[in-house]
């Protein structure tokens, strides 16, 4: 449960950086030509891949309760508040490895779409190194 | 303060142990974003109180209906069913009514499989079995 939603917050993240990256690319240049180092022109979309992909398991925080309960320890005789207590880990677990993946997958992207020379790779019809 | 947590289940007192372990956990991640410029300090923390005031007071609940008659597990089943009408009816706000009809196509699905599983003994009606099965 908690590699797959890893996975989903990785995936989010990585789409959403090189969508922004793909749809921004005049103004990422414009600001490598005044000098800006690749990270600031890039922190925008940075902090909205991390975010879109944290989002999700926010929400699942903010809904916990209303629908889901752990029935498996509810059916087998556990503690009512512990099995809710227990829920509330599990998914803030999720949301802790899903922040991790999201913010390691956006960075090393970020790495990638410009070349050593502080060139932008990632653009339209170019996958980049 | 002392007496309080003597008084209280050795599981829950643990299980708070454990979430609060949890929560540093989420905190430190939200440092490390902090550290690279995504914010998202105050909707984290509103999330996991949320949860976790929700999740105690459902378990709170739960402790107390579970020993109620097979009339207190259908309106709880009713509940949870409308409560998931309301969460999947935001998907579509532009829909008349979406609430009912988010409503009608749950109670159809889960009643349709819920009864099915009644009439083959694979779920008793205890309302031990049924809510915590019928909810999760």
């Amino acid at each position: 449960m908690i590699i797959a939603n890893a996975m989903n917050a990785c995936a989010q993240a990585m789409e959403r950086f090189k969508a922004d990256v793909t749809a921004h690319v005049g103004l990422i240049e414009t600001g490598l030509a005044l000098g800006a180092v690749p990270a600031a022109t890039v922190a925008p979309y940075v902090q909205t891949a991390v975010y879109a992909s944290l989002l999700p398991r926010l929400d699942m925080l903010k809904s916990l309760g209303f629908v889901c309960v752990m029935a498996g320890m509810l059916v087998s005789g556990a503690s009512p508040v512990y099995a809710g207590i227990f829920q509330f880990i599990v998914v803030a677990m999720i949301l802790a490895a899903s922040g991790i993946a999201g913010l390691v997958a956006t960075l090393l992207m970020r790495a990638r779409a410009f070349s050593t020379a502080a060139q932008l790779t990632r653009r339209p019809g170019i996958s980049g190194p | 303060m002392v007496e309080f947590i003597h008084s209280l289940d050795r599981n829950v007192v643990e299980g708070m142990g454990q979430a609060a372990v949890a929560i540093a956990l989420c905190l430190g991640v939200v440092i490390l974003c902090r550290r690279f410029g995504v914010h998202v300090e105050r909707e984290t923390a509103l999330s996991l109180a949320r949860g976790l005031v929700q999740m105690v007071a459902v378990g709170v609940v739960l402790a107390l209906l579970l020993h109620g008659n097979l009339l207190i597990a259908v309106l709880i089943l009713l509940g949870m069913t409308f409560a998931a009408a309301v969460t999947a009816s935001r998907r579509a706000p532009e829909i008349k009514d979406a609430v009912i009809l988010s409503f009608y196509a749950i109670a159809a699905g889960s009643s349709v499989v819920i009864a099915t599983l009644l009439a083959t003994g694979t779920l008793t009606s205890n309302l031990v079995v049924l809510v915590p099965v019928g909810i999760a």
